[in-house]
């Protein structure tokens, strides 16, 4: 297989954040969570190699667990938003009809909220919690797995290797499972790796407005936003967490690209 | 052609009722007395009583959408619990600042990436085209509230190019309201550049490949004429889409940026709503954000023939 | 012909490369004044780019690495971009092979036919717009001038391609380049849009390059013939004499690949037919409903009836929109017919209890057009033919292996295809992997829907052959659908002609061909080159171009 600079850069970016975020399970250089007054606001320097915050707590092992907090959600949120809407997206294509014209209405206007707004909604509603978070930017990106889901099922049924296996005699059930819905895997992996993306993101501007998790939990979103104040003074609190989320979602980014390159050819056919 | 846009604005019409049940049902959702919900704690006995009689809480659920929907439908949302004010007003106030920054931003954004986007896909190979697409991926990946601190940091801070907090509106004083919009625009414009730079160059590219264009150079026509008149148009279609989208994101995750240049925008006020549990603005600014985004889209797609008529045949 | 003059246009030594392969390699030809060229070659033979070059409209990854092209005293291959633009349309023309494509489909037909007359001639408007609607009237668009407004999506795609064709005639270029012009189009309309491409170019005295894949219609068209073989010229000749006379064993093969009559056989007399249609009615329902754009129910098929009897092959022509393919799908099952019947092995298949059915699923199997789109992307060959079997209690895992195996020596794929995907697979074998899981349960009817359109002349007869072998092996009976009359004959022992929903015709097929009655039948004729074999080539008859 060859790999390309896309990929490459990619699996080393991505795999270096989920490798932090393992390690940090584990083990951290200091205690993320443990309040030092005495050492607060203290540049990046020997013993806190990335600097101390405003409660004197070690930035790197806050952004280490951070990394583990950031990524674990966004991986619940793809799983429960590609879980549950390719299962609609599959029952709407193939049922046709009423079921899938009511279906679709509901779908499209979840799919008229624009951005993150359903999620803030829902975040209105649910009051700040880390699992929270999860169901609100699942059920807020749902909608788009399955309109995709959906339109794969209806373009791949009518494509005549398709027929070919009715005319075997094979039963809907068994040309669904084994003809329709490996065809659609493709373009619904691609849909995925883009939306760890833009979930990771989501997450990082919900905890930055203070909606996402909550202190004294660490999440790179909401360091930038308790760096806020202290921008002037203590600008490393402010650049390093944006960094991470840039590099994290540098490597989510090209790593979809390197996906969606290798698939094309394939999914073209 | 009129049956296109009468079949497209009839589509329109249920998505937004659903919205507005989406909406209703979500602040219903929440535990607690539906009137002293939107009164507040600081409501009076007497004026909760009338609130619910108002409301009809006493009627079944499907009557009570019914006297909200009305109630939305005339203008009329209620009162701020925070800012002791009709929601309605607040609103437009607010929408104009974002509405400013929104705009102007996508704008700028698409008249500098849509060009470059197709300049890259030209001379497709060039290092031109492999700076711009790297650019474009790194521009995409970052996020637009760390990009507005480090330019805050920068310009404001640093430099004191800028002014750091605050908010003139450019009605009182263009030069002044300029000025505390450049460093928001900019911020949104370079983080939304990035999607659209790649957008255009992957459109320009498809249609580059087809055989309608090598049929133009073949009658002799000058390269600027084959991309202006045949490759612009066509390859323009689907960026003009995904700008649509890209709008509508920003619609919806502008309180960010707006926290950052604590701007007096409609995102800071439903986030601000969100805390203080003033749930009429809650109620308010997502039925308005909303709305706004379905009339983009509307806007969107009845200007699309414009870019691919084959639309309207099917 | 004079010798003496230099020709139009000289090619000498042209060699064009990509970064891993040699598109074309070292060819020379020459076109003179007001002659008909035409190029010969399957698909890899580099005959597009050896012309795209000409005007120098290669893909990016494409170069020139060596040879002249010599036109009206330049040489093109060296010249400046600008000057080479001057050349492009007003000196040189080219007309491309999809209609679909290669209009804009965003502006009106009347700006893209204007464009290259304003940009290149010095008329004004009102001439410029004179010119385009006479052509367009002799391009048979009748009423010119109110179809100026029109955009390309409106038009058929015979039609399209005589705007392609009028297009580049317009600017009265000296040569005209044709890539495969009707290869995309109906069998009939082939006919028509070439002549009408060649009357043109006679009347404005300008010689013509043809691209073409089908020795016939070029040999029809064209004084001389060059034949191209994976980038380069294997033989060049005038037309009959290459037909008449074949050198190279490449010419050879692509002559035999012309369609030649197979000969009758004689078929075992049965007292059932296989498959028996009845008064077959198909209609699509109308679309309507609010805001929906109405649309009145089709009646695709008025009526058919038919027969198959065990062993022999019906085919079942037209042009598209006949109803042929419906009337082929609604007997595979894959349609059900609004009224009518459709009969297997006596039983109606509209009533079978389900045993019934799976006996019928297995009698009557399916081949079809697409070799690409029939065949599950994510499955090997082996599986693909293997799940024929899936339901045969009486084999076992060993047992379905071998079977497999035999099926796919018996099309001609080794053991090795069986891993493959095919994706790796050449049109050509894609066929016969799907042949081979049509007929691997031994099946007593196939029905083929145009199993042999999609593919190479070459691949067309090894395919058509290959049917006709393992119907003779197994003795299925067959409903061979197509609009190509060439491949019908290559098979089929009966033919029905249909048009617009009806038979019109039908008979065995000796007795169609030679003796053909109706109308539409003797139309469908007239778009077959008229081939005579003589010795070990053919001899082309001019056919009189009267439509009848």
């Amino acid at each position: 297989m060859k790999l390309r600079a896309n990929a490459v850069i990619g699996l080393a970016l991505v795999g270096f954040f989920v490798a932090a975020a393992l390690i940090g399970a584990v083990w951290t250089p200091h205690d993320p969570l443990k309040i030092n007054i005495l050492q607060r606001m203290k540049p990046p320097g020997a013993g806190f190699l990335l600097g101390t915050d405003e409660f004197g707590r070690d930035v790197l092992s806050r952004l280490i667990t951070g990394a583990r907090n950031s990524l674990l959600i966004a991986v619940l949120t793809v799983a429960g938003a590609v879980g549950f809407g390719a299962l609609l997206g599959l029952v709407s294509g193939y049922a046709r009809g009423v079921v899938d014209r009511v279906l679709m209405m509901v779908n499209d206007a979840l799919l008229a909220f624009p951005g993150i707004l359903l999620a803030l909604g829902l975040l209105a509603v649910m009051g700040p919690n880390k699992y929270g978070i999860v169901l609100a930017l699942a059920l807020a990106y749902m909608p788009v797995v399955v309109r995709v889901v959906r339109g794969s099922v209806l373009s791949v049924r009518a494509r005549e290797f398709v027929e070919a296996s009715r005319i075997l005699g094979n039963s809907e059930a068994f040309t669904a499972w084994r003809h329709v819905m490996p065809n659609c895997v493709a373009p619904l992996t691609v849909l995925a790796t883009s939306m760890l993306g833009w979930v990771l993101l989501a997450e990082g501007s919900l905890s930055f407005l203070g909606l996402g998790v909550p202190p004294p939990e660490a999440t790179w979103g909401n360091m930038l936003s308790a760096a806020r104040p202290y921008i002037g003074q203590a600008s490393w609190l402010a650049i390093y967490p944006g960094l991470c989320i840039s590099l994290a979602l540098l490597g989510v980014n090209l790593l979809g690209d390197a996906l969606r390159d290798h698939l094309d050819p394939q999914m073209r056919q | 052609m009129l049956s296109f846009v009468l079949k497209r604005l009839a589509s329109a019409l249920p998505t937004l009722l659903l919205v507005s049940v989406a909406v209703f049902a979500l602040v219903r959702l929440v535990p607690g007395d539906p009137a002293s919900l939107m009164l507040g704690d600081m409501a009076t006995e007497a004026s909760v009583a009338d609130l619910r009689e108002q409301m009809g809480l006493d009627k079944p659920i499907a009557a009570q959408f019914a006297i909200w929907l009305g109630k939305v439908l005339s203008g009329d949302l209620g009162q701020s619990i925070q800012f002791a004010m009709p929601v309605r007003p607040l609103l437009l106030d607010r929408f104009a600042v974002t509405a400013a920054v929104v705009v102007s931003a996508v704008l700028i954004a698409a008249l500098l990436a849509v060009p470059a986007g197709m300049l890259a896909a030209w001379r497709h190979g060039s290092a031109w085209d492999l700076g711009t697409v790297a650019t474009a991926t790194l521009l995409m990946s970052v996020p637009s509230f760390w990009m507005g601190l480090v330019l805050l940091l920068v310009l404001g801070l640093h430099l004191g190019w800028l002014p750091v907090v605050g908010y003139v509106s450019i009605a009182s004083d263009l030069k002044a309201g300029l000025l505390y919009l450049l460093m928001p625009v900019l911020t949104l414009v370079l983080v939304e550049s990035g999607v659209l730079i790649r957008m255009a160059r992957a459109a320009t590219l498809e249609v580059l490949r087809l055989d309608y264009v090598a049929h133009a150079r073949a009658k002799g026509l000058p390269e600027r004429l084959v991309l202006g008149r045949h490759v612009l148009p066509n390859a323009f279609a689907p960026t003009w889409t995904l700008i649509g989208l890209v709008l509508g994101n920003l619609l919806g995750g502008i309180a960010v940026v707006e926290t950052v240049f604590t701007l007096p925008g409609l995102g800071r006020l439903l986030v601000g709503a969100i805390f203080a549990r003033d749930y009429p603005v809650i109620q308010g600014c997502m039925l308005f954000i909303t709305f706004v985004y379905v009339l983009v889209n509307l806007v969107v797609d009845l200007v699309y023939p414009v870019f691919d008529p084959k639309v309207i045949a099917e | 012909m004079n010798g003496t003059t230099s020709p139009l246009l000289q090619v000498q030594g042209l060699t064009l490369a990509s970064a891993s392969a040699t598109v074309v390699d070292d060819i020379s030809f020459d076109v003179r004044a007001g002659e008909v060229l035409g190029i010969v070659g399957e698909s890899g033979s580099g005959k597009t780019m050896a012309v795209r070059a000409i005007i120098g409209l290669l893909p990016h990854a494409i170069r020139r690495s060596a040879g002249r092209i010599h036109f009206e005293g330049q040489d093109l291959a060296t010249l400046a971009p600008r000057e080479l633009r001057r050349v492009r349309g007003r000196r040189v023309g080219m007309v491309f092979q999809e209609p679909m494509t290669s209009l804009n489909p965003a502006l009106t037909i009347g700006r893209q036919l204007d464009e290259g007359l304003e940009y290149q001639t010095g008329l004004s408007a009102a001439e410029r717009r004179q010119r385009i609607v006479s052509m367009l009237e002799r391009i048979g668009l009748r009423d010119g001038a109110s179809r100026l407004a029109a955009y390309p999506h409106e038009f058929s795609g015979g039609m399209r391609q005589r705007i392609m064709i009028a297009s580049a005639m317009l600017m009265r270029p000296a040569l005209l380049i044709a890539d495969e012009p009707t290869t995309a189009l109906d069998a009939v309309i082939q006919r028509e849009v070439a002549q009408l491409m060649f009357d043109l170019t006679r009347e404005q005295g300008a010689a013509a390059i043809m691209i073409s894949h089908d020795l016939a219609m070029v040999a029809e068209f064209a004084q001389r013939v060059v034949v191209m073989e994976r980038g380069r010229i294997v033989e060049t000749g005038g037309s009959e004499e290459i037909l008449l006379k074949p050198q190279h064993p490449y010419t050879r093969r692509l002559l035999e690949a012309l369609p030649r009559r197979a000969p009758a056989r004689a078929l075992p007399a049965a007292p059932v037919p296989v498959v028996e249609v009845r008064n077959l009615v198909i209609e699509f329902p109308g679309r309507g409903g609010f805001l929906q754009r109405k649309r009145a129910p089709k009646r695709a098929v008025h009526g058919v009836s038919l027969q198959v009897m065990p062993g022999e092959t019906v085919a079942l022509v037209g042009a598209s929109g006949s109803g042929k393919t419906t009337v082929g799908r609604a007997i595979a099952g894959l349609l059900a017919p609004t009224s009518g019947d459709v009969l297997f092995q006596g039983q109606s298949i509209a009533s079978l209890d389900a045993s019934a059915r799976a006996a019928w699923r297995f009698g009557c199997q399916m081949v079809f057009q697409d070799p690409y789109g029939s065949l599950d992307p994510r499955m090997m060959v082996a599986d693909l033919v293997g799940e024929a079997l899936r339901n045969v209690a009486s084999l076992d895992d060993g047992a379905r292996i071998e079977r497999v195996q035999q099926t796919l020596a018996e099309v001609g794929l080794d053991a090795s295809f069986g891993r493959r995907f095919p994706h790796q697979l050449s049109g050509g074998q894609r066929q016969r992997v799907a042949i081979a899981r049509a007929i691997v349960r031994n099946p007593a009817f196939v029905v083929a829907d145009e199993p042999v359109s999609a593919l190479d002349m070459t691949v067309q007869r090894q395919i058509l052959l290959l049917i006709r072998a393992l119907q003779d092996k197994h003795g299925f009976a067959c409903l061979f659908v197509s609009h190509d009359l060439g491949a019908v004959e290559q098979v089929a022992d009966r033919v029905l002609v249909m048009d617009d929903g009806v038979v019109v015709e039908g008979g065995p097929r000796d007795q169609v061909f030679d003796r053909a009655q109706h109308a539409v039948t003797r139309r469908l004729l007239s778009a077959m080159p008229a081939l005579q074999p003589e010795g070990s080539g053919f001899r082309l008859q001019r056919r009189a171009t009267g439509i009848a």
